[in-house]
Formats: structure tokens, C-alpha cells, sequence
């Protein structure tokens, strides 16, 4: 091939571009310490980096969600275990008010031993933090507890005291980091059993119980289920007192339930997920809630019944007990069970937010594991392996000056230098 | 024969070499000239006499100067311009493209999208935070402007190779004239009888220019003319240039024949460059990137108008987004104006944070043709990277080919300056052997007349 001095040229000039353009890559690589600057460095590894990089910040704000959860959480924590302090003392309290040698004033202090309880309680019922009252389930537009207008009871001032407060911790799961007031201090009055999936549409049944005002007068609560169309019943309730007459002025509307045919499970009410009632009528201070989440629907003959937790919340327990000792009564063996009662549910819901606080320690571990390999994932990707670097450059170098030195030497020859 | 005969032949002798030469001084002289098509000398013995019975030589003449030109490596050179230039110009472009998305960075829009929803998720520890769903309008600001400056970016872009099509177009208008031209003036030297080799240098040099910018079609007629056409279309030959504009219509950008309207299949150079990218690239991105953006106010908007504020008393129903035009994805301006607007409960309460924690698990709901929001972004990063990717390659393998065929056009073409030199030395002992005929000659005549 006849070889003309441009051609020489020419090929020393790619040659030693293409070198250069090697050596400016890695100078780039070291300069920025990534060897993906754009993504067209590596479309699959930027594709990767960027799927990783949205999982790492999930995962912080997971992280940030759960710090934020167990501080509130210990919040709550805390005010339960300041409540069964005093808990304890109120049946303190009461065991020494069995002692038959106590005078009127001896009473009497252990009345304003109780109050002092009272207060304390609904101290610790309505504290807040960071701006939420820790047991007003999701209101937070009112304290979720407070005297009646004449002063004789406690009543539940929220308008709803039952929400959870559900905060994402991980890809997977949703927690409640709340613990609503209603699981607490709420009468709650549970329906269980089932309803006749084969009976015929307006065929009903109804379910009578008891429930108390604070001074402890009975009332009736009648709830009726009545088959509208498959797997739909209406449900109605009514409260009468005494003489048989409804306390309400209008009868309360009736809620829609929709059961799931294949399981029989409650599916809706009223369209939405079941949750439970509210009932309160504010001139008799009946207050409590109808749960009737667990009534399901079956192939055989209906049966209804119901339980209540407590006859009424502790809150009008104590005020009972405070106002009989003030009187010089001493307070009942029903009293001092529904302070137990009280007592054990505190416990059994400190338990119960400590597993939740466990689990979210748990969850907050396996994402800092996961977040430190999502780090190593996304550096092994983008960061530069700097002594391979160093070795490639000074090569890369070393081939440059090479080519400097050949050319240097064999590029201005021709036959002219020997004429 | 007769002495005079000596000298004739050493005279026209010593002229062809002075001429031989010549023509190897301007060898040597465009030794650097890449451009450049080396000479060469075509000797041969001149017109021989017949005398008495006896054929006598007359010499040596020059016949030709020819220059040397490999039409192949030519044509192959000029293909595969076409194909580098546009991989080139497209590589180019795309390279601004994918800056514009400014990925794999935590100042990219994935971020911010991820930001987004992430603070909808934040907001659900405490849905009655003022700070936290400041927060959400922040990272929500944030996510549009950057989809908003991804948009101006690529307008912008658009606007810019608009003007550099036109500007081709215009440098193209004007190859093509001097390519008449010189068709011209080369056809009039051939007929004149003189060398026309530095004219077709310089047209050729033109149309290695023309095959860069604009696929073209060379021919060559009998009288030396080269005829060129663009993507179909006759645009110069000795007589005629044919002039071409840019036409800008629906959203695409078209080369048209001046006068005839007619438009030109682009097929490669800068321009397919610039009209497959202006063309297609662009509005492809922008439509996938609107398509992303849309589910995000739709899914959103949806799951908005689901929850309740926490104003007084709670609302619902409201927008999250109001709009999406030009790039631009609007807030409701009820929101912007106040936080308390943003529905982050489902059951009307305040403290309820349900439809935040649904508005976060968006963020991995596959609600782009099976893809989540950011899977899809990271799709069309990944599509812009791979098209970039493509365009390397190809231009890659077309310099490749280029870079193989100049070495076999300066093969041919090139000048070797040992060759020259070699020539050199040749034609100067050829020229000082006939100077030394005439002295001998000279000798000779001078014999005889001493005889007298």
C-alpha cells in the first residue's frame, strides 16, 4: 500500500485522540468520583441507581415516620403508667375505706383523695403532644373529655374519640400508633352472633340490653336488624328508660350493613368500612357505643347478643365514689370492680402500646439494614473504584506519553533528512 | 540526422522536466493539505520522425498532468458522512436532552417526585400539622417546577435546532451554488484544453462538506460536471443550484424545495439530525413525561377529592391540581392559599390521616401502564440513555469506516514526500542530462566549425 505523509498523520492524530479521550474519562471519573455522570455513562446502571435512590428515600421517610411514631407512642406510654399509678391508689383507697373505725372526716379525705385522682386522670385523658391529644382518636378539635354543663358527670366533649391515627412504617405496612380514648373510657356495648343469611327480606330481629346514666339508673337499648335484600339488613336502635319511653326526640337513623356472601364477614356500613356507633343523649348523659362489627351472617337461625365492658366510664365511677364518701358511704363492691376492671384494661393496653412500640423498633432496625445495603447497592453503581482509577490513569498517561515520543521520533522523517 | 536534432529534443526535454517539476514543487507545497489531490506527470516519448527508411525519435513530452482521485473511497467517504454527521449532531443533542433531566442526581425530577408522595406519607403522623403539609406544598412546588423546567428545556432546545436547521439550510443554499460555479468553470477548462484539477479539488471539498450536512446523490457527466441531488431532489449540476428552506408546520420541522414547495426525505446528515429530533425525539419525551405527569393529577385529584380538610367546618371534593398546560401542573390555588385545604383525612376528623398514607402509597401503585410513577420516569431516562447510546455506536462505526476509507483515499490521493523527493531527484538528473546534451552538442558544432 503506498503510505502518503497525511496518512501518517492522519492515524497518529485518531490514535492519539481516542487515548486523550480515555484519559480525560477517567480524569472525569476522578473529578467527580461517579462513574455514572449521565445516563448514558450506563443506561442500565443509572435505570438501577435511580429505582434504588427512590426505594433509599422511602425508606428515610419510613425511618423518620417511625422515630416520629415511637415518640408518641412512649408519649402515651407514659401518661397510661401515670394513670395506673393513680389507679392503684384509688383502690388503695377504697380497701382503706372498708376500715368500719373511720369518722366522717377520715372520709372525707379519702373523698378528696379520689377527686384529686379525678383530676389527675382527666389531666392525663386529655394531654396532648405535638399538637394531638394522645386518646382523641383523630379529632383534635376539642379536649376529648370534660365535666357536663351542671358538673355532676363526665361526658366525652370530641365528636368522635374512636379514630386511629394509621402512619405507613414500611412498603408493607400501615400502623396505628394511637390509642383511641373510646378502647379506654368509652362504654362500649359489643353485639356478637349471627343473622339468618336464609331468612326472608323484611324478617327482623332485635337484641335488648342494658346500659346505665352515670348515677347508675338502667336504661334500655334495643337494636333491630331487618333484611332489606340479600346479605343487607337495616339496623335501628333505640334507648328507653324506666317507664318505657325512648330518650331520643327523633329516632336515630338507621344504618345500612352489607354482609360479604361468600364469608359472611361485615363488609360496609352505610357504605363504609363498619366501625362503631355512637349514642349519647345529653339530657339523660347516657353515653356509650354500639360495636357491631362482629355480627356476621349464616346459614341458621339468627341470635343476637350483647355485653358492655362497663356500666359506665371511670370517670363517673370515681365521681361516685367521691361523692358517696363525701357522704360517708363507702363505695360499692360493684364500684371497686369497675376500678379493677379499669386497672387491668390500663395494664393490658400498656402491654399492648409497648408490643406496638417493639414492633416498630423491630421494623426500624431491618430498615436502617435496609437502608445502609440500598447506600452500598447505589455506591457499588455509582462511586468510582479510585486505586483501579489511579492504575488506569498513570497506564493511560504512560500510552500518552509513548505515543508523544514515537511521534516525536518517527513523524518528521522522510527521504529529505538523508538527502 | 543533424545536430540541431540534439537540440531540439534537449530543449523540449529540459521543458518537460522544468514542467515535471512543477508539478512536483506543488505536490510538495500541498503536502499538508488534506484537501488535496497530488499530481501527476504522464511522460511519454514524443512523435518519432521517419527518415531514409529509419524511424527517429524526437523526445520526450509531457501529456497529461492527471490527479488522483479514488471515486470509490469518494463516494463510500461521502455515505458515510451522511451517517456521521447525523449520529453525530443527534448525539449531540440528545446529550443536551439528557442533561436537561439532570439524572441521576438528587436535584432530578425522580427525586422530587419521590419527595412528593414521601410527603404525603410524612404528613400522616400528624395530618393537623401547619409545618408538615407546608412541607407537602414545598416538595410539591418543587416536583412542578422541575417537570415545568424539563419542558422550557426542551421548548428551548427545540427553538435553538430550529434556527440551526435554517442556518444549515442557508450554508447548504450557498455550497450548492459554488458547486454550480466551479461546474462551470471546470467544464471551460476542459474545453480550453487546461488543468482543472485544483478547480475539482475545491468542488469536491465542497460536497464532502454538502454530504455532511444533507444526504446527497453525486453523479459525474461526461464533461466533468457533478451533478448533485438532495434526498431526491436535482440541486446543482453545470447550469442550475437549486435553493431550499425550512418549513415549520404543525409542530414539525420539513426542508422544501425554495421555489417548487416540494419536500426533501431527509434521510441523513445534520438536518435528519436535527428533524428526527425536533421531529420526533422531542415531542416523544415530552408525551411520555405528560403522560407520567397526568397520572400524577389524576391519581392524585382522585384521591384528593376523596378526603376532607381541616378547615372549619371540614371540606371536600377539592383538586389537589388544577391543571396541566405547556408544562406547567398548577396547584389549586384554594391550597396554595392555605394548607389547612389539603384533604388528608378520610372520615371528616383532623387528626385522621388515612388519605395521606394513600396518597404516599401511590408512589409504588403501578398506575402507569403497569409501571409506578417513578418506574416510569426511570423508563424514559432509560430510553433517552439507550437512544444516546445508539447514536454513539453508530457514530462510532461510521467514523470507523470513514477513518478506513481516507486512508485509502490519501493512499491514492495523498502526497508522500519520499515519493516526491525520489521524483525530485529524478526529473533534476533527467534535466541536467539534457542540459548536458546541449553542451555536448554544443561540442560537437563546435568541432565542426573549427574544421572550417
Amino acid at each position: 500500500m503506498r503510505i502518503s505523509d497525511t496518512m501518517m498523520s492522519a492515524n497518529y492524530l485518531d490514535n492519539l485522540s481516542r487515548s486523550r479521550e480515555r484519559l480525560m474519562n477517567i480524569q472525569k471519573q476522578m473529578a467527580s468520583q461517579k462513574k455514572i455522570q449521565q445516563p448514558s455513562d450506563s443506561p442500565e446502571g443509572t435505570a438501577r441507581v435511580m429505582d434504588l435512590q427512590s426505594k433509599m428515600t422511602q425508606s428515610e421517610v419510613h425511618l423518620k415516620n417511625i422515630e416520629n411514631s415511637i415518640t408518641f407512642i412512649k408519649e402515651s406510654l407514659s401518661n397510661l403508667e401515670q394513670m395506673d399509678t393513680k389507679i392503684a391508689d384509688v383502690l388503695k383507697t377504697i380497701t382503706d375505706s372498708r376500715n368500719a373505725n373511720l369518722n366522717d372526716s377520715n372520709m372525707l379525705d379519702l373523698s378528696n383523695k379520689i377527686d384529686s385522682v379525678l383530676t389527675s386522670i382527666m389531666d392525663y385523658a386529655n394531654s396532648t403532644y405535638d399538637g394531638k391529644y394522645l386518646f382523641g382518636g383523630t379529632d383534635i378539635s376539642a379536649k376529648p373529655f370534660g365535666m357536663t354543663s351542671d358538673g355532676t358527670a363526665v361526658e366525652i366533649k370530641a365528636s368522635d374519640i374512636t379514630g386511629s391515627q394509621n402512619v405507613r412504617i414500611s412498603e408493607n405496612r400501615i400502623q396505628a400508633i394511637n390509642l383511641p380514648g373510646s378502647d379506654l373510657f368509652s362504654t362500649i356495648v359489643t353485639q356478637t352472633g349471627n343473622l339468618n343469611s336464609a331468612s326472608a327480606v323484611g324478617a327482623s330481629t332485635t337484641n335488648s340490653s342494658q346500659v346505665y346514666d352515670p348515677s347508675g339508673n338502667a336504661y334500655t337499648l334495643n337494636v333491630t336488624y331487618q333484611k332489606t335484600a340479600a346479605n343487607t339488613y337495616s339496623m335501628t336502635y333505640d334507648v328507653l328508660d324506666g317507664g318505657g319511653a325512648s330518650i331520643f326526640s327523633s329516632a336515630p337513623a338507621a344504618k345500612t350493613l352489607v354482609f360479604d356472601s361468600a364469608t359472611g364477614l361485615l363488609k360496609t356500613m352505610d357504605g363504609n368500612a363498619p366501625s362503631k356507633i355512637n349514642v349519647k343523649s345529653a339530657s339523660n348523659k347516657i353515653e356509650f357505643m354500639i360495636n357491631p362489627v362482629q355480627v356476621t351472617e349464616a346459614n341458621s337461625a339468627s341470635s343476637i347478643s350483647s355485653s358492655a365492658n362497663q356500666k359506665t366510664s371511670i370517670f363517673n365511677t370515681l365521681i361516685a365514689i367521691r361523692d358517696n364518701l363525701k357522704n360517708g358511704v363507702r363505695p360499692t363492691a360493684q364500684q371497686e370492680t369497675e376500678v379493677q376492671n379499669f386497672f387491668n384494661s390500663l395494664l393490658n393496653k400498656e402491654s399492648q402500646l409497648g408490643n406496638v412500640q417493639n414492633q416498630l423498633e423491630s421494623v426500624n432496625e431491618l430498615l436502617q439494614q435496609k437502608t445502609t445495603n440500598i447506600q452500598e447497592l447505589v455506591a457499588n453503581e455509582m462511586e468510582v473504584d479510585m486505586p483501579k482509577l489511579l492504575i488506569d490513569l498513570q497506564n493511560q498517561q504512560y500510552v500518552l506519553d509513548m505515543s508523544y515520543k514515537m511521534a516525536s521520533m518517527i513523524l518528521p522523517k522522510s527521504l529529505m533528512d538523508f538527502l | 540526422m543533424s545536430l540541431s536534432r540534439i537540440f531540439d529534443i534537449s530543449r523540449r526535454s529540459l521543458a518537460t522536466y522544468q514542467r515535471a517539476l512543477d508539478s512536483t514543487a506543488h505536490n510538495v507545497a500541498n503536502s499538508a493539505n488534506a484537501d488535496f489531490s497530488r499530481r501527476r506527470v504522464v511522460l511519454t516519448p514524443d512523435t518519432p520522425e521517419v527518415n531514409a527508411g529509419i524511424v527517429w525519435g524526437t523526445g520526450v513530452k509531457l501529456v497529461d498532468i492527471q490527479r488522483l482521485r479514488d471515486t470509490f473511497a469518494d463516494n463510500q467517504i461521502r455515505a458515510n458522512n451522511q451517517k456521521n454527521s447525523d449520529s453525530d449532531k443527534q448525539t449531540q443533542l440528545l446529550g443536551q436532552i439528557e442533561r436537561s433531566f439532570n439524572e441521576p442526581t438528587d436535584q432530578g425530577l425522580a427525586t422530587s417526585i419521590a419527595g412528593f408522595f414521601n410527603s404525603w406519607s410524612s404528613l400522616a403522623v400528624n395530618p393537623s400539622s401547619i409545618p408538615l403539609r407546608n412541607n407537602l406544598l414545598n416538595s410539591a412546588n418543587l416536583m412542578t417546577a422541575k417537570i415545568k423546567n424539563i419542558h422550557d428545556n426542551l421548548a428551548s432546545l427545540q427553538e435553538t435546532i430550529q434556527k440551526d436547521f435554517s442556518s444549515i439550510t442557508s450554508t447548504m443554499n450557498t455550497a450548492l451554488k459554488n458547486i454550480q460555479e466551479l461546474n462551470r468553470q471546470i467544464y471551460e477548462s476542459k474545453v480550453m484544453g487546461s488543468s482543472s484539477a485544483d478547480l475539482e479539488d475545491q468542488r469536491d471539498l465542497l460536497i464532502d462538506d454538502l454530504s455532511k450536512m444533507v444526504n446527497i446523490t453525486v453523479t459525474y457527466d461526461s464533461g466533468g460536471s457533478a451533478n448533485i441531488s438532495v434526498g431526491g431532489i436535482l440541486a446543482a449540476d453545470r447550469f442550475n443550484s437549486t435553493e431550499f428552506s425550512t418549513k415549520v408546520e404543525n409542530g414539525k420541522i420539513e426542508l422544501i424545495g425554495k421555489e417548487s414547495g416540494l419536500g426533501v426525505s431527509l434521510k441523513g446528515g445534520e438536518l435528519n439530525a436535527i428533524a428526527d429530533v425536533y421531529n420526533n425525539k422531542i415531542p416523544g419525551y415530552q408525551g411520555k413525561l405528560d403522560t407520567i405527569v397526568n397520572a400524577i393529577m389524576t391519581s392524585v385529584n382522585s384521591l384528593h377529592q376523596q378526603g376532607t380538610d381541616i378547615s372549619t367546618p371540614a371540606q371536600g371534593g377539592l383538586k389537589f391540581f388544577e391543571s396541566y398546560e405547556e408544562g406547567q401542573l398548577n396547584l389549586n390555588y384554594l391550597i396554595t392559599a392555605d394548607p389547612r385545604r389539603i384533604a388528608a383525612s378520610a372520615d371528616g376528623s383532623a387528626g385522621n390521616g388515612d388519605i395521606a398514607v394513600q396518597m404516599g402509597d401511590l408512589l409504588n401503585a403501578k398506575t402507569v401502564d403497569g409501571a409506578s410513577f417513578t418506574e416510569s420516569y426511570t423508563n424514559l431516562i432509560s430510553v433517552i440513555a439507550n437512544d444516546y447510546k445508539a447514536q454513539e455506536n453508530r457514530k462510532e462505526a461510521s467514523a470507523l469506516a470513514i477513518e478506513q476509507m481516507q486512508q485509502v483515499k490519501s493512499s491514492v490521493s495523498g502526497v508522500s514526500i519520499d515519493e516526491e523527493m525520489t521524483n525530485m531527484i529524478r526529473y533534476q538528473r533527467s534535466y541536467d542530462a539534457s542540459a548536458k546534451l546541449i553542451s555536448a552538442a554544443d561540442e560537437l558544432l563546435k568541432a565542426l566549425l573549427n574544421m572550417v
